[in-house]
């Protein structure tokens, strides 16, 4: 077809109307999501020692932690729905520049000691309760925010794809640190943080097939 | 790009009209056949209409118009690395084509002859496999039982015999 002949096709065709800026796609979702995740946890309950965990500094850092970790990979995400990811392509990085503050609040305050040995005893536990129940919770706002970023032209599909699933699983992970009462790091390393990590590599494929702009 | 998010058509043909040229020269740079570079470069305004409703106006419209450009520039070229790795830029689906639809005679003679001279330089069976599935237009499945094959042994047959045949008319053109 003559180029002149297909700009008055796609001028009679006209723009189409903007999506909502990040941020307000961010909230949206967020509100969603933290609706979504108050049902669960009233119908599972608090764990019990709440009240006194609220007083920890480690414990309270690692939830706020969690929650920008949360907020900054969704917000990602929606920008790299973008095909210029809405030119801040420092995005990305944020959530992983929380990353490290975020173990060492986790990590730092949990008790029991991290060594291979206790890393492989918690291993041996076969506790895949943790990370089915975090998959659980990141299933219905993880189908919600790749839906929303499909609306976009991502042409970074596996980083959106794992920027998505991080911040559902970090929510999912916030969760289950509220819920569970298992402060041992042996068990959160092997049982939330790796399963989270796999969970990412999947959401990083899942992205490729399912968030690529053709 | 506002106006035109905002219904305005004619400031949308406006813009298509601008950046044409600009993204003429871009893609020109990098592709050295006009054709191939106007089809990109048609690829790419249909690229930027499909995702105008990711465009945010309060940013630059040019980083966003060129992340665009630069994705389907790469992806053309990147099928066409492939296209030339794969088959060193012979398809013989287009050629089977231009044998059986060419208006001139001698041109359809002289096809004709080229793909039996490079053909010659198969082994019989293989000569034997493509013609049938390329020129005789049949199956892998029915090749396989009118020469007693497996269909996976014609597939692989076949699959070489195309590499042999690509890598003769590379040389057959140096």
């Amino acid at each position: 077809m003559d180029t002149d002949k297909l700009i008055q096709k796609m001028a009679s065709e006209g723009a189409q109307k903007p999506l909502p800026h990040p941020m307000r796609q961010t909230m949206l979702w967020l509100i969603g999501t933290l609706v979504y995740l108050g049902v669960l946890g009233s119908y599972n309950g608090l764990r019990a020692d709440i009240s006194d965990k609220f007083s920890d500094l480690f414990y309270m850092s690692e939830i706020a932690l969690l929650i920008g970790i949360g907020i900054s990979s969704a917000l990602a995400a929606f920008c790299l729905s973008r095909p210029d990811a809405h030119q801040k392509p420092w995005i990305k990085y944020v959530a992983f520049a929380l990353t490290l503050p975020w173990m060492i609040s986790a990590f730092a305050g949990a008790s029991g000691e991290i060594t291979l040995a206790n890393l492989f005893h918690s291993m041996t536990l076969g506790q895949f309760d943790c990370p089915w129940h975090i998959a659980l919770f990141s299933v219905p706002p993880g189908i919600a925010i790749f839906l929303i970023v499909r609306m976009g032209a991502t042409i970074q599909c596996c980083w959106a794809g794992s920027m998505a699933t991080l911040s559902v699983t970090a929510f999912g992970y916030m969760l289950m640190r509220l819920i569970e009462q298992n402060d041992n790091p042996a068990h959160l390393i092997v049982w939330h943080a790796l399963p989270i990590m796999l969970m990412c590599m999947v959401g990083m494929m899942i992205g490729k097939f399912a968030l690529k702009w053709r | 790009m506002r106006l035109a998010q905002q219904g305005d058509s004619k400031a949308y043909a406006r813009l298509f009209q601008k950046i044409t040229p600009i993204l003429r020269a871009f893609v020109g740079k990098k592709l050295n056949n006009p054709q191939d570079a106007e089809d990109v470069v048609q690829e790419i305004l249909i690229s930027i209409h499909s995702a105008s409703h990711t465009y945010d106006t309060d940013r630059p419209f040019k980083a966003w118009m060129f992340t665009i450009a630069r994705y389907r520039l790469t992806d053309h070229l990147r099928a066409l690395y492939a296209k030339i790795e794969k088959g060193r830029d012979v398809n013989f689906e287009d050629e089977a084509y231009q044998l059986s639809s060419s208006e001139n005679v001698t041109e359809a003679y002289e096809n004709r002859e080229y793909l039996g001279k490079i053909m010659s330089s198969l082994p019989r069976k293989q000569q034997k496999i493509v013609t049938m599935m390329k020129i005789e237009g049949y199956s892998a499945k029915e090749t396989a039982q009118k020469l007693n094959m497996s269909e996976s042994a014609v597939k692989v047959s076949a699959h070489r015999a195309y590499k042999a045949l690509a890598l003769k008319a590379v040389e057959e053109d140096e």
